[in-house]
C-alpha cells in the first residue's frame, strides 16, 4: 500500500519536476522577504506558565505586591565606602536616571534617596517612620553631620543588606519594570531597554571612583540577546566545515551544495513562517533553527549518498535521483515525523515561549520533508555525472566498503553481538543510576545562559556577595475575609504561618503584616519589647496596624490580602522547592476557615512555577516521543524486533545524555528543555536508515549477519560521516559567548555521536541477539526499496 | 491468640479516641490560637524575639515570642528548645533554684517547670486574659505575677492557684506594673508606668507608693551588692536608692534610649541593657560606661552566665553571648 503511494508520488513529482521546482522557488522568494523582517524578541511573561496556580496568583496581585521583573543597579565605591558626598550624590543621580527611564514603573523605584525608604523605629513615642534621607536634605546640602544621620537611619531602618551593602561599599537602586506599558499597552523591548541601561546608566555614571553594576531579568535578556547574535558566526563556520566535509565525502561540488542549499531553504521558509505568525526569534530558542538545519543536512547526506552509489553502479542522474527518492522517502519521513512529533509535543508545555518554539520548529521540520526528501532528489534529477566522477567516487567507495565490511563482521558476529548487548545493558543501568538527581532550574546564582566570567554574572556575584537580602523573594499570598487585619484570630494565623516559614532552611527572613504589627504594638506601648504581640482587642489591634507604612505592601486597601514575604538565600530549585513544600504542608495541616493561603509571587515564586512545569513536562514529552517512534516503526515494519532494535539504543543514548548533563551542571530550564527533548530524537534517523536496509536484506533471504554487513556497507559510512560532520558543526558552539549555547553544543555533539555509535553497534548487536534467542518463524516483510 | 485480639481491639479503640480528639481540636478556636496551641518546634527558636532570661542552677533559660522557651547548659554558646505549652508571647521567666521556675505572658498565661526549664506545664490562664509582664517567686511556693492595667496576682502554692492582689489605688490602679522583684531582706518592689514604684514589706499584703521623682515609665529594677536599689526605664533613666526606696537619686547614663533590664554581676558591678543596642556597664563604684552594639537591636534582657563570667543578652534577634567592645 505504502509502496504504491510512494511510487505514485515519485512519478508525479518527476513528471512535473520543472513546475514543482518553479513553484518552490517562488515560495522561497516570498518567504525570504518575510524572513528578512524577523526580529529577535524576548519577553518576561512569555517565559511563565500562565495557567499555573502560582502564576495566576502572581498575575492577580501583580499591581499590589512586589513584582518579579526587577532591575537592580548598584553604585559601588571602588575605594572606601559610600558614606561620602560624592558617592551619595552619584546614588541620587542614578536614582533619578532610573526613575525617568521609559519602561520603569516609577512607583517602585527604591533607594536611600526615595521617600519609600523609611526607617521604622520603635520609640517611646510610638512607632516612628521617617525617611532615611529626609525631604529637607538635598544633594547640595550633604554635610558630614547629615551623612552620619543618614547612615544611622539606614542601620535602624534595617536597610543594611538590602539597600546598602553589608560592608557599606555600595548602595542599591531597585525598580520594577512596567511590561506592558499601562498607558500604551506596548510590550517592553528588552534588548533596547538593556542597551539604554548601558548607555544611560553604566556609561554615564561610571568613573574612576564609582563602579556601576546592573542585574535583573531585563539586563540578563539583553546580554543573552547580544551573545545570541554570535550564533550567526558559528552557524557560518559550521556551514563551511560541513561543506568541506561533504565535498570530501562526495567528491562532487554539485552533491556538496545540494544538501546544504536544500536545508537552508527550509530554514528560510521557517523564518518566514515565524514572521507571518507574528512571533519573534527568542534568544533562548535561537539554537532551534540551527538544529533543524542540522537535521536537514543529515537527511541530505543520506540522499546524496544514495544518489552517488546509484551513479557509481551505472545509473544516470535522473534514474539515480528517482531511486533515491523512492528508497529514502519512507525512512526519511519516519525520522522527520519523529522529530516533528518531538517538537510538536513541546506544545504541551504550558509556557508561551516554548509553545511558540514548538510551533515554529515543528513547521520547520515539516518543511524538511518537502525540501530534503522531495525537492532534493528532484533537483538532483537534472544533474549529469561524468565518467571521471564515477571513477573517482568509485575508488573511494570501494575502500570504504572494505572498511565497513570488516567492521560489520566483528559487530554482527553472534558472540560479539551478545557481548555488545550485555555491555550496553550494563552501561544503561549505570547511566540510569548516574543520571538520577539531575538539576532542575537554576543551579548558580547568576544567569545560567551566560558564562561565569561574563559581566552580568560578575555583577550578580558581586551583588549577592555584598547584600544579604532582597534578591530572591517568594511571596505567599494570604487571602482573608474583608478587614482580616483587624481580627486577632486571622492575624495570629498569618503570624504563625510567617514564623513557620521563617524556620524553613533557605529562608533568610520572613516579613508580614502581623510581624510589623507586633513591632507597632510595642511602639504604641512606649517601645517596650514585652508588648510586641498582636493586641486581642480589635480597636487596639487596628491602632497598631495603622502604623505599618503602606509602602511595605503588606496589606491592601480592604485588608483582604495579607502577603508573607520570604527572602531566600538563593534561587536554586532545591531551595525554592523546600519552601513551597513547607507552605503546602502548613496550609494542609493547619487550615483556617475563610482564609486561603496561596502560592506564590516574587521572582522566586514565579521561578517555582516554571521549575515545576518544566520538571513535570519532561517525562510525558519523552514518553510521547518514544511512543511515536514505536508506533511509526510498528506501522511500517510490523515487527516487534524492529521496535526493540530501534528504541533500546535510543534509550541508552538518552540516559547517557542525562548523565552528561548532570556532570556538566546543565539544569533543566525553559531554555534547555526543548533542546533536551530534541536530543532524544536527534539521530533517530540513523537507526531508521540502517534498520531499513537491514530489513530489506533480510527480506531477500539473507541471514542476519550477512544482511547487516550489507546494510552497513551501503549506508554505514554515510551515517558515521553525517554524525561526525554535524558534531564538528555543533562543537564549534563551545566557543560561544553564551554558556548555554556552549553547553548545548557539547550536549548535542555528544548526542550526535552517541546515537550514531548506538545505531551501528547496539542496534545490529540487538537485532542479531534477538534473532538468535527467538528465531523468526515466518519470512521477513520487505520494506520499500529501490530496484 | 485471644490476647493479641484484645490488644488489637485496644489499638482500634485508642485510634478512635485519638481521632475524636483530633476532631475536637482541629478547628482552632479563634481566641485561643496563641494560648491553646503548643509552641512550634523551630529551627530558629533561639533567634526569635526574646524578652526574658533566668538562671536555673547551671542552666540559662530564655523566653519570648511564639511561646518559645530555650535553654542552654554551656553558658549560652548553644541553645536547645524546651517544650512549651503555649504559642503566646512570653514576657518574663524566673527561677528560685535549679529546678523550680515560672514564666508568664500575653493572654494571662502562667507556666511552671520543676526540671530546671527543660519542660513546662500550663499552670493557669487568668480570667480576662490580662497581659502579664513580670513574675517573681520568693521560694518554691510564694510568688507574684504582675502585668498591664494594674493586674497583680499572688500564689502560695507554687503557682497552682492565684489570687488577685491590689497594688495601686485611685488613679494608680490602672497602671502597667512592669516588673516585680525582691531584695535580700524580702522587701518587694514593683517598677511601674509613669515613674511610679511600689514597695511591700509584708510579702505583698499591702503596697506603698514610692516617690521616685521621675515621670517616665519605669520598666525594671534590681538590687546592687551593697544593698542599693536600682530602677530603670524610659529615656535612659536610671534612679537609685540607698535607703530602701524612700529617697531616689537620678544617675547619668549618657543615653536617651529606653532601658529594659539590668543586674548585678558576680564582681559587684552592674550591667544594664536597652533599646537601640545600648549596653551600660559599671563597676562597684564608678560611673556607667555606655556601649552601643553595631546592630542597634533592641535588647530586652540580660543575665550573667553560670560560669566563666560571660554575659548573655536577649532581644529582637534572639539570645546572644555578649562580646564586649573592650
Amino acid at each position: 500500500m505504502i509502496e504504491t503511494l510512494v511510487r505514485a508520488l515519485q512519478q508525479a513529482c518527476f513528471r512535473h519536476r520543472l513546475t514543482i521546482l518553479l513553484a518552490l522557488l517562488g515560495f522561497t522568494v516570498v518567504m525570504a522577504v518575510f524572513a528578512s523582517r524577523l526580529e529577535m524578541s524576548a519577553g518576561f511573561d512569555k517565559q511563565l506558565p500562565q495557567d499555573h496556580e502560582y502564576i495566576q496568583t502572581f498575575n492577580q496581585y501583580r499591581d499590589v505586591l512586589f513584582g518579579a521583573n526587577r532591575i537592580i543597579v548598584t553604585v559601588e565605591a571602588k575605594n572606601g565606602d559610600i558614606w561620602n558626598e560624592k558617592a551619595l550624590t552619584k546614588l541620587h543621580d542614578v536614582t533619578q536616571a532610573v526613575f525617568f527611564m521609559k519602561g520603569v514603573d516609577r512607583r517602585t523605584v527604591t533607594s536611600l534617596w526615595t521617600p519609600n525608604a523609611r526607617a521604622v523605629q520603635i520609640t517611646e513615642e510610638g512607632m516612628r517612620a521617617e525617611d532615611v534621607i529626609g525631604g529637607d536634605v538635598t544633594v547640595k546640602a550633604l554635610t558630614d553631620d547629615n551623612i552620619a544621620a543618614i547612615r544611622e537611619r539606614t542601620i535602624v531602618g534595617g536597610f543594611v543588606g538590602s539597600l546598602v551593602a553589608n560592608d557599606s561599599s555600595s548602595a542599591m537602586v531597585v525598580a520594577e519594570l512596567a511590561d506592558p506599558d499601562p498607558q500604551t499597552g506596548e510590550r517592553l523591548n528588552y534588548q533596547e531597554f538593556s542597551e539604554r541601561l548601558e548607555r544611560e546608566i553604566r556609561d554615564t555614571f561610571s568613573d574612576d571612583d564609582i563602579r556601576i553594576r546592573i542585574i535583573g531579568f531585563a539586563k540578563q535578556m539583553g546580554d543573552i540577546s547580544e551573545g545570541a547574535t554570535s550564533v550567526i558566526e558559528f552557524f557560518a563556520l559550521a556551514f563551511l566545515l560541513t561543506a568541506a566535509a561533504v565535498y570530501w565525502y562526495t567528491r562532487s561540488l554539485l552533491l556538496t551544495f545540494l544538501p546544504l542549499v536544500c536545508s537552508l531553504v527550509s530554514v528560510v521558509w521557517q523564518f518566514g513562517t515565524i514572521t507571518l505568525l507574528g512571533f519573534g526569534l527568542d534568544p533562548l530558542a535561537i539554537l532551534v533553527p540551527f538544529l533543524v538545519f542540522a537535521i536537514g543536512v543529515s537527511h541530505g547526506i543520506q540522499q546524496v549518498n544514495y544518489i552517488a552509489k546509484e551513479v557509481i553502479n551505472g545509473a544516470d542522474g535522473y534514474t539515480a535521483a528517482s531511486r533515491s527518492f523512492t528508497g529514502l522517502l519512507v525512512p526519511g519521513t519516519l525520522a522527520l515525523i519523529t522529530a516533528f512529533v518531538g517538537f510538536a509535543t513541546l506544545v504541551l508545555v504550558p509556557i508561551p515561549m516554548i509553545r511558540e518554539l514548538a510551533i515554529t520548529a515543528s513547521v520547520g521540520v515539516a518543511y524538511k520533508i518537502v525540501t530534503n526528501l522531495i525537492m532534493l532528489p528532484v533537483v538532483a534529477s537534472y544533474f549529469r555525472f561524468d565518467d571521471a566522477f564515477v571513477l573517482r567516487a568509485g575508488k573511494v567507495e570501494a575502500m570504504r566498503n572494505r572498511m565497513m565490511s570488516s567492521l560489520g563482521v566483528h559487530i554482527a558476529n553472534p558472540r560479539n553481538a551478545a557481548i555488545g548487548t550485555l555491555v550496553c545493558l550494563v552501561l544503561m543501568g549505570i547511566a540510569v543510576w548516574q543520571s538520577q538527581g539531575r538539576h532542575v532550574g537554576h543551579v548558580l546564582p547568576g544567569a545560567p545562559e551566560l558564562h561565569d566570567d561574563s559581566r552580568y554574572n560578575q555583577d550578580v556575584e558581586a551583588v549577592v556577595g555584598r547584600y544579604g537580602l532582597g534578591l530572591d523573594l517568594l511571596t505567599v499570598v494570604v487571602e482573608s475575609p474583608a478587614d482580616g487585619c483587624y481580627r486577632h484570630d486571622v492575624m495570629s494565623y498569618v503570624d504563625r504561618l510567617t514564623w513557620y516559614l521563617a524556620n524553613v532552611p533557605g529562608v533568610l527572613s520572613a516579613q508580614s503584616l502581623p510581624s510589623m504589627t507586633k513591632l507597632a504594638a510595642s511602639g504604641v506601648n512606649e517601645g517596650n519589647p514585652k508588648w510586641a504581640a498582636l493586641p486581642r482587642e480589635e480597636l487596639t489591634l487596628g491602632e497598631a496596624v495603622r502604623q505599618v507604612p503602606e509602602g511595605m505592601r503588606l496589606f491592601n486597601a480592604d485588608c483582604t490580602l495579607l502577603p508573607v514575604n520570604l527572602y531566600l538565600a538563593d534561587h536554586k530549585a532545591s531551595t525554592i522547592k523546600e519552601v513551597v513544600a513547607a507552605v503546602k504542608h502548613f496550609r494542609e495541616m493547619q487550615p483556617f476557615d475563610g482564609v486561603t493561603v496561596r502560592l506564590a509571587s516574587g521572582n522566586a515564586g514565579v521561578q517555582a512555577a516554571t521549575n515545576e512545569v518544566v520538571e513535570h513536562s519532561e517525562l510525558p514529552m519523552m514518553l510521547y516521543v518514544y511512543a511515536t517512534i514505536l508506533v511509526l516503526v510498528f506501522a511500517v515494519y510490523r515487527d516487534w524486533r524492529a521496535m526493540v532494535a530501534c528504541c533500546v539504543p535510543l534509550t541508552l543514548a538518552t540516559f547517557l545524555g542525562y548523565w552528561f548533563m548532570k556532570e556538566l551542571d546543565i539544569g533543566l530550564t525553559v531554555a534547555t528543555l526543548p533542546v533536551m527533548v530534541l536530543a532524544v530524537g536527534i539521530g533517530v534517523d540513523y537507526a531508521f536508515y540502517i534498520y531499513n536496509r537491514l530489513q530489506m536484506h533480510l527480506a531477500h533471504g539473507d541471514d542476519i549477519v550477512t544482511a547487516f554487513k550489507q546494510a552497513l556497507r551501503e549506508i554505514g559510512v554515510a551515517t558515521v560521516f553525517t554524525a561526525v560532520t554535524l558534531s564538528i558543526g555543533v562543537a564549534t558552539w563551545s566557543f560561544s559567548a553564551l554558556k548555554f549555547q556552549a553547553d548545548m553544543g557539547m550536549l548535542l555533539t555528544f548526542m550526535f555521536m552517541m546515537n550514531m555509535i548506538m545505531a551501528i553497534t547496539l542496534l545490529p548487536a540487538l537485532a542479531v541477539t534477538i534473532d538468535m534467542l527467538i528465531p523468526r518463524r515466518g519470512p521477513v516483510r520487505a520494506p520499500l526499496m529501490a530496484h | 491468640m485471644k490476647r493479641s485480639n484484645r490488644f488489637a481491639r485496644g489499638i482500634v479503640a485508642l485510634g478512635l479516641a485519638m481521632g475524636a480528639l483530633a476532631c475536637v481540636a482541629a478547628p482552632a478556636a479563634p481566641e485561643s490560637i496563641t494560648t491553646a496551641v503548643p509552641a512550634m518546634k523551630a529551627r530558629l527558636a533561639a533567634k526569635v524575639p526574646l524578652t526574658g532570661i533566668a538562671r536555673a542552677g547551671n542552666a540559662l533559660v530564655a523566653v519570648g515570642d511564639y511561646g518559645m522557651v530555650v535553654r542552654s547548659t554551656d553558658d549560652g554558646s548553644t541553645w536547645q528548645q524546651a517544650e512549651g505549652p503555649v504559642s503566646a508571647l512570653l514576657t518574663a521567666v524566673h527561677f528560685v533554684d535549679e529546678r523550680h521556675g515560672w514564666a508568664v505572658g500575653h493572654g494571662g498565661v502562667i507556666l511552671g517547670s520543676d526540671d530546671g526549664g527543660a519542660s513546662w506545664k500550663l499552670l493557669e490562664v487568668l480570667d480576662e486574659r490580662p497581659v502579664l509582664l513580670s513574675v517573681h517567686f520568693l521560694d518554691a511556693q510564694r510568688g507574684y505575677a504582675t502585668g498591664a492595667y494594674g493586674a497583680a496576682f499572688r500564689t502560695t502554692d507554687g503557682g497552682r492557684s492565684w489570687a488577685p492582689m491590689a497594688v495601686g489605688s485611685g488613679h494608680d490602679a490602672d497602671l502597667h506594673l512592669n516588673h516585680v522583684f525582691s531584695v535580700r531582706d524580702g522587701t518587694l518592689f514593683i517598677a511601674a508606668e509613669s515613674g511610679l514604684a511600689f514597695r511591700s514589706t509584708d510579702r505583698g499584703a499591702s503596697w506603698t507608693k514610692l516617690d521616685t521623682g521621675v515621670s517616665g515609665s519605669l520598666w525594671s529594677g534590681f538590687e546592687r551588692s551593697g544593698g542599693e536599689v536600682v530602677l530603670l526605664g524610659m529615656s535612659g533613666k536610671v534612679i537609685t536608692s540607698r535607703d530602701g526606696g524612700d529617697t531616689w537619686q537620678a544617675r547619668d547614663t549618657g543615653t536617651d534610649q529606653s532601658l529594659t533590664a539590668g543586674m548585678t554581676t558576680a564582681d559587684g558591678g552592674v550591667i544594664v541593657v536597652g533599646a537601640g543596642g545600648v549596653v551600660l556597664r559599671g563597676n562597684a563604684s564608678g560611673p556607667l560606661q555606655l556601649e552601643i552594639r553595631p546592630d542597634r537591636q533592641n535588647l530586652a534582657a540580660v543575665m550573667t552566665a553560670p560560669a566563666g563570667g560571660g554575659v548573655v543578652v536577649a532581644g529582637q534577634l534572639g539570645v546572644e553571648r555578649l562580646v564586649s567592645a573592650r
